[in-house]
């Protein structure tokens, strides 16, 4: 009988059930990712990242095992260059960021290795001398290649930076696959490309230019081939030195190769611009203004007149010296061809303009325009006042027009041109000024802001000609266009100037920034520039001193922008002609010194790497614990992986915190965070089960020493244990005190942009509805200032009753304590690993980067509150979903054991699903709590924010179907449906399929959630 | 025998059903939001009939399982709450659904405006003087779609649409001598030249002056455009078939979202009171009823819903801007906002069996009963980029004819303001649009200063369910917590 039992371990129903909950939680995923994300098949073939995840696998462990392989050779100290300050994406960063994101797109890694030249010109000669001493393959930090290739990119075109790993292109391009070594090329070289036949051939049929037929390539490999194409360009565009003439003719291929993107920006602005001032020249109008003399100091350079040989004297009026400029600037726009058959290209074969001649056509262009347009508003302002003068004052006769208006500067002007244009028409009631029918004023008024918008553009293509699109913008800007509140967003002024234009931006275009600091960024650069190409034997250390100097020298000249731009805002502010916002003046302010000095330290630090690292360890360890037979191996390996798990969650929480600090905002909001978070939550939650036994106590302890006021039990349970009551009374104080602190800040502290209260103390309207949510309110706040400092105080003094329990309690029970529950920290640790792993090395599917949010997101106390609810809960829910399937394991292949019980057999499924159904029972309460709240908060967070209280949309829906899954298992267990198998059965259906679809995504950007389900679907095509 | 009732009802085992069936409804009803995008979920699941009753359900569940527990013992606390909770909530979703307004109100800088126009769509019927406007959910698909769907050549899945207990005909008016029947809907329709099946789209925007006079004949109506050229257009309508499962959701959406809508109404005058006698409009299609006395006669009416963003624009713009500003903008090809129906389409006349009827199909605007007017609009992009990361509207409330009432009141995202039971938020904008463009130069008076002229939309709800839900979250959490404290001090 006994015999019998042993052969079938587990009956017959059990296994049709763990295969069903099985099939249930792998099938439900991939069905529903198929049927509920219509991905088109073409969509997934074609995503690039399609292709290579054949090899990601591979390719991750090749990389984790780069990072330990090899240091740093010995380099010049690259640290103040990686703090410089950047503008880039809405944000200051420190330089080495805005490098890091580069490289990676680049090269495919942040710190990419790069092996040296092996070609044999004096260039790769020196270069594989220089900076790579010791003649072996090195790692390169960002910011020292985005210097290398600004300051010489002569010296990196034949080192292999570009990334070109995929087999197929390289078989296309017949590039060798693998290098001596049997290793394979992941990377490329410039020159390389440049020689590539294939390649060029193709690049010429992109610019229409190829001579013979061009291969046809597969969608793949053309998208591979764009991508390599762009980053040639970006790398191109770096080594551009927009200091250098500029052909007064485009489009011939080998230029638009070289100069790709940035080029072809100045042109499109350069278009618009020259179209703008055509338009304005068919205006009647306009023509006439401009027609009239010119003030002295509209900048018209005599250089540029003697230039054009057409007027020794210089042109007389902006009507003819516009029309100068433009057809000059017209000359750079036109194709080749079209260029020849105006006779430009046959007379002039190298007809080439500097960049300040063409900057200083612009600025004449520009100056012209604005001054237009201020004389057209001034004479309506003017208009409408004497309009108005004349209205109270009754008839007073002729003056009104030039009188009163001392500041302006062209009352003779205005009223010539209203002369001109209205012949002094007399209305009945005598006056004798011009009148102006309403579409005149109206085409007056249409104009003027035609020149502004000419004025607009015109200064955006002078910024255009230098600014190479990708390179760091390095000084707040003296244009205030971009920090009018009200700009229309369409024209292309920086708000921060990039480091090219410093260098060598037109004379006109910097004439109002501090001249000795800028001259001195300028030497700074060039000597930086020469000490990094010297193969002088003191170079590290001389690099490093120019560095630091070019830093210094570009930090004074922020500083003295700054000094600077805020008189002129004082000055234009003063005078209305700016609207300015004063908290993009404050956001766009040059920083202090420190200010991108911790997230360098982020950057370098990488805190989620050792996060990861070092739950890999734990997890490591935790298997021993399963594996090794030997009990005194398991304690240690139980400790260390404890060990280790503390540390991974230590540095994660460093990690939030940094990127808390450095982003000003709620820590978990994008998807990177969130996974990250997830995994957090697992570990701390799975570390507190494993350590309840030693905490649990003094928890009780701390709870019973910080109750106060103190009630009959309280005194009882004092008197009981022969503590005083005089440590309670302190936390009473103290709980009061805290209670006001809490108070002032919920309700008096000010808090968004209207300056209400978070829990304001009087209601927001009148409706019946809104005083009953102030109602609410109140209680919500009187609830928290009574009970928050409570929680508080346990905590604090948890820390104390905790260790003093520990002290009293022998080392070997305290061991076994927390050792019975291991499998929480191990699920915990497997949690922390997977999910932290994942974010680090998918960084384009899980950006994380530290961008702006969307607007919609900025309620800070909201966004927090929800979002950290009910990751934590997804967090509890993961290991509510490993202790199910552990449970699942044991009852699929546990230990049996049958007892006589009534005259019949019973049989029981192993001890340990006891245990872990009473773990999981607690997991899944924690999660369902937190996810009920945090979904609720949302609620109230889009009912307070957007209006609408529940919309059914995707991510509540998935919400309500996840706290309804485990709403049936809690209530299941009550009705005796679902035992403690059921309950395993459905914590792994419930965490495994519901919560993250579709509610995790929809807060972080949107091109993160598309990146996130063709992730998805990519793993679960390949499992 | 109530009270065996009320047990069963209040049971856990119910519980455990319903809760597990709501779970896999809206869980479907996300496959199907997927499928068919959130307007058709939303009308062909959560405001379906057989939904409401499994929320009546879950709430009679709700409410009987606190009420079996009575009289209630101390510890039943945390339980009592979370139930109260989720009754309150889900009163207060039901109240805001019977009596919520929800719309937008779009103001120009320097203007008021008072209407908030939202997406409910109403049938107005006048007979003879006394009007009934009739609120219709006829969904996002033709009637036809519904009927064919489930069948191969349907581009409608196997889903119960029918069930939701919408889209379906329905007599909307009726008296002792006439019926006034909606018998079918289409909910996608292009005007094409009627000679012309090749589904060309006749742009009536393109001629300022156009006339359109109702045809007859066919199993579509037919109008007759006379624009400026020197040959009428007859148009007639079509339906523009639904894009199919394969479609991208982006594609379907579009289907769903905008365009024009057709709704043939049936009229039937039940006395012989002889031939009926039309003086405007005409019967769209031909009646199949023969006059008679035991046969009433039977007669077909279409009519026409913009409901492009451009109808909404203009809705929202009121009477600010005419219909010449409006064309002119749209040959500027900068702005396609002009809107292309006439009134002649959107509403008939008819005069069945001597009795006057009016027929008008539109979409609700609602009086907000006061006045807003936009002092100006505030946008701020993220430093060196042109992602906006704020845009903030400051208005001024006044009461219907201008008198203020509080000035200078500021919106944003995210600090909405409340004003008479209607709170505004901050939801987005329309613009800038420059000096020379049609919209600006009407709207900005000629003393202004040149800059750009902004409209701000901000959106408008009245919740009469919000208490309810306030009260209801706050029980939740409260006795969620209290739960979770019990049970997890007892969890070893």
């Amino acid at each position: 009988m006994k015999r019998m039992e042993k052969s079938r371990k587990y009956p017959l129903r059990t296994v049709v059930m763990c295969t069903m909950v099985y099939a249930m939680t792998v099938g439900i995923p991939v069905t529903g990712l198929v049927g509920g994300y219509p991905v088109r098949a073409s969509e997934s073939e074609v995503a690039p990242g399609g292709g290579d995840t054949g090899s990601s696998g591979t390719e991750i462990a090749a990389r984790s095992g780069e990072t330990t392989k090899r240091g740093f050779a010995a380099t010049p100290d690259w640290s103040a260059w990686g703090q410089l300050p950047v503008m880039s994406r809405g944000r200051i960063r420190p330089l080495d960021t805005v490098a890091r994101q580069w490289a990676d797109e680049v090269t495919d890694r942040e710190r990419p290795l790069v092996s040296p030249p092996d070609g044999d010109t004096p260039e790769a000669k020196l270069a594989a001398k220089i900076l790579f001493p010791d003649g072996k393959t090195r790692r390169f930090m960002a910011g020292e290649i985005l210097f290398g290739w600004m300051a010489a990119p002569h010296l990196w075109r034949e080192i292999p930076v570009l990334r070109a790993s995929h087999e197929e292109l390289r078989t296309r391009l017949k590039m060798p696959l693998r290098d001596s070594h049997e290793s394979r090329y992941r990377l490329t070289t410039i020159a390389e490309m440049e020689a590539n036949p294939v390649f060029r051939k193709w690049v010429d049929s992109l610019a229409g230019t190829a001579e013979d037929e061009v291969p046809s390539f597969t969608p793949f490999v053309r998208s591979q081939l764009e991508t390599l194409y762009g980053h040639a360009g970006m790398l191109y565009q770096f080594g551009l030195d927009p200091s250098q003439p500029l052909p007064v003719s485009d489009y011939q291929p080998e230029r638009t190769y070289h100069v790709y993107r940035s080029h072809d920006r100045f042109l499109s602005e350069l278009t618009r611009t020259i179209s703008a001032w055509r338009e304005l020249a068919l205006n009647p109008l306009a023509r006439e203004v401009l027609e009239l003399p010119m003030r002295s100091d509209i900048g018209v350079n005599p250089e540029d007149a003697e230039n054009d040989g057409v007027n020794s004297g210089g042109p007389q009026t902006a009507w003819m010296a516009t029309g100068l400029a433009v057809m000059r600037l017209h000359r750079l726009t036109l194709s080749s061809e079209t260029a020849e058959r105006y006779g430009l290209k046959a007379a002039d074969p190298d007809a080439v303009l500097s960049v300040s001649e063409v900057d200083a056509s612009l600025a004449l262009l520009e100056n012209v325009a604005r001054q237009t347009a201020e004389r057209l508003t001034d004479a309506r302002r003017n208009y409408f006042r004497t309009l108005n003068e004349e209205k109270t004052s009754g008839i007073s006769g002729r003056d009104g027009g030039s009188g009163g208006n001392g500041n302006s500067d062209g009352p003779g002007e205005k009223s010539e041109r209203k002369n001109g244009e209205e012949d002094g028409e007399i209305t009945e009631n005598g006056r004798t000024g011009p009148v102006l029918t309403e579409s005149q004023l109206v085409e007056l008024r249409t104009t003027a802001y035609e020149f502004r918008s000419l004025a607009r553009y015109a200064s955006g293509t002078r910024y255009a000609l230098t600014m190479v699109s990708p390179g760091p913008a390095i000084v707040p800007s003296l244009d205030l266009t971009p920090l009018d509140p009200r700009r229309s967003g369409e024209e292309l002024i920086p708000v921060w100037l990039d480091l090219r234009t410093v260098l060598c931006g037109g004379e006109s275009l910097l004439a109002d920034y501090p001249r000795t600091e800028l001259v001195a960024v300028r030497q700074a650069w060039r000597d930086a520039v020469a000490d990094y190409q010297t193969d002088r034997s003191d170079r590290d250390a001389r690099l490093a001193g120019s560095l630091a100097r070019l830093v210094e020298a570009i930090r004074t000249f922020g500083e003295a922008v700054n000094v600077k731009r805020d008189a002129l805002i004082a000055e234009q502010t003063a005078i209305g002609r700016t609207m300015v916002d004063p908290e993009l003046v404050t956001m766009t302010r040059y920083p202090m010194r420190s200010a991108t000095r911790l997230e360098y330290f982020y950057n370098a630090a990488r805190p989620f790497m050792i996060t990861w690292a070092t739950a890999l360890a734990s997890v490591i360890f935790f298997g021993i614990v399963r594996l090794v037979p030997l009990p005194r191996i398991r304690r240690l390996a139980f400790l260390a992986g404890c060990g280790w798990l503390l540390l991974s969650v230590c540095s994660c929480l460093t990690g939030f915190v940094l990127r808390m600090i450095i982003s000003r905002r709620a820590p978990v909001a994008t998807l990177f965070e969130t996974l990250i978070f997830v995994g957090f939550v697992a570990a701390v939650l799975g570390l507190g089960l494993t350590f309840r036994g030693l905490t649990e106590r003094g928890w009780r302890r701390a709870m019973l020493r910080t109750a106060s006021p103190l009630g009959k039990n309280v005194r009882e349970r004092l008197r009981r244990e022969h503590l005083s009551v005089r440590g309670n009374q302190l936390w009473f104080v103290l709980r009061l005190v805290a209670g006001v602190g809490i108070f002032v800040l919920l309700s008096v502290i000010p808090y968004g942009e209207s300056g209400r209260a978070i829990l304001p103390l009087l209601p927001a309207g009148t409706s019946v509805g809104r005083m009953i949510a102030w109602n609410v309110g109140l209680v919500l706040l009187v609830a928290s200032v009574w009970f928050v400092p409570r929680m508080i105080a346990a905590a604090v003094a948890s820390v104390g009753t905790i260790l003093w329990d520990l002290f009293h309690r022998p080392v070997s029970e305290m061991i076994e304590v927390t050792y019975e529950r291991q499998i929480a920290a191990a699920i915990g640790a497997v949690f922390a690993f997977v999910t932290t792993f994942l974010a680090y090395w998918f960084p384009e599917t899980f950006n994380p980067g530290m961008d702006r949010l969307m607007p919609v997101l900025g309620d800070q106390f909201w966004l927090a509150s929800h979002v950290l609810t009910i990751t934590a809960s997804y967090g509890a829910g993961a290991i509510g979903w490993g202790l199910g399937n552990i449970a699942l394991g044991y009852y699929l292949f546990g230990g049996y054991t049958s007892e006589r019980l009534n005259g019949g057999t019973v049989r029981r499924p192993p001890m340990i699903c006891e245990t872990l159904a009473s773990y999981n029972y607690f997991s899944i309460l924690v999660a369902v709590c937190l996810l009920t709240l945090g979904t609720i908060l949302g609620a109230l967070w889009a009912d307070v924010s957007w209006g609408r209280f529940w919309a059914w949309d995707q991510k509540e829906v998935w919400s309500l179907v996840t706290i309804f899954v485990y709403m049936v298992i809690l209530h299941g267990r009550y009705t005796g449906w679902l035992g403690n198998f059921g309950m395993a059965a459905g914590a792994t259906v419930g965490r495994r399929r519901f919560s993250w679809r579709g509610s995790v995504s929809v807060f972080c950007y949107p091109e993160d959630s598309i990146r996130m389900r063709r992730w998805i679907l990519r793993v679960c095509g390949r499992r | 025998m109530g009270r065996r009732w009320l047990g069963w009802l209040g049971s856990l085992r119910l519980a455990v059903v319903v809760l597990s069936l709501y779970a896999v409804t809206v869980g479907w009803a996300t496959l199907v939001d997927n499928r068919y995008g959130a307007t058709a979920v939303a009308w062909g699941i959560y405001r379906s009939v057989w939904f409401a009753a499994l929320n009546v359900l879950l709430g009679l569940n709700v409410l009987c399982s606190a009420l079996v527990r009575f009289p209630w013992k101390k510890r039943q606390i945390g339980f009592l709450m979370i139930h109260t909770g989720i009754l309150s909530l889900m009163i207060g979703s039901a109240v805001t659904w019977r009596g919520g307004v929800d719309g937008v109100i779009g103001v120009f800088e320097g203007r008021g405006a008072s209407r908030i126009v939202t997406d409910t769509r109403i049938l107005e019927v006048t007979v003879d003087g006394k009007s009934q406007t009739i609120p219709l959910e006829p969904g996002p698909f033709s009637w036809s779609m519904l009927r064919s769907a489930g069948t191969d050549e349907s581009a409608l899945s196997r889903f119960p649409w029918r069930l939701s207990g919408n889209g379906r005909p329905r007599t909307i008016f009726r008296d002792a001598s006439i019926r006034i029947e909606l018998v079918d809907w289409l909910a996608q329709v292009r005007l094409v030249p009627a000679d012309d099946a090749a589904h060309t789209m006749v742009d009536l925007t393109e001629e300022a002056e156009k006339t359109v006079t109702p045809g007859s004949s066919g199993d579509f109506p037919r109008w007759t455009v006379e624009t400026s050229s020197p040959v009428p257009v007859e148009v007639t309508i079509r339906p523009v078939p639904f894009p199919g499962k394969d479609a991208t959701r982006a594609d379907r959406e579009a289907w769903v979202d905008r365009g024009l809508r057709a709704a043939r109404l049936r009229v039937h005058t039940l006395r012989d009171g002889g031939p009926a006698t039309k003086t405007s409009g005409t019967p769209g299609g031909s009646g199949a009823g023969v006059p008679g006395a035991e046969n009433p006669e039977v007669e077909d009416y279409w009519l026409l819903l913009d409901e492009s963003e451009a109808a909404r624009f203009r809705r929202m713009a009121g009477d600010l801007l005419t219909p010449d500003v409006l064309t002119d903008a749209e040959s500027l090809e900068q702005v396609r906002y002009a809107s292309l129906l006439t009134p002649e389409m959107t509403s008939q006349t008819i005069h069945p069996g001597n009795r006057t009827v009016t027929l008008s199909l539109r979409s609700l605007d609602v009086d907000a009963g006061f006045g807003v007017t936009l002092r100006r609009f505030d946008r701020r992009f993220n430093p060196g980029s042109r992602q906006a990361s704020h845009y903030a509207s400051q208005i001024d409330l006044t009461e219907p004819d201008g008198t203020m009432i509080l000035a200078d009141q500021r919106i944003t995202m995210n600090e909405p303001i409340e004003f008479r039971g209607v709170r505004l938020f901050q939801t987005s904008w329309r613009g800038p649009w420059a000096p020379g463009h049609p919209f600006y130069d009407a709207i900005e008076p000629v003393e202004s200063e040149e800059s750009g002229l902004y409209m701000t939309v901000l959106s408008a709800n009245r919740d009469p369910g919000s208490g309810w839900k306030y009260v209801g979250s706050f029980l939740l959490l409260v006795g969620m917590t209290i739960v979770f404290v019990r049970k997890a001090g007892g969890v070893k």
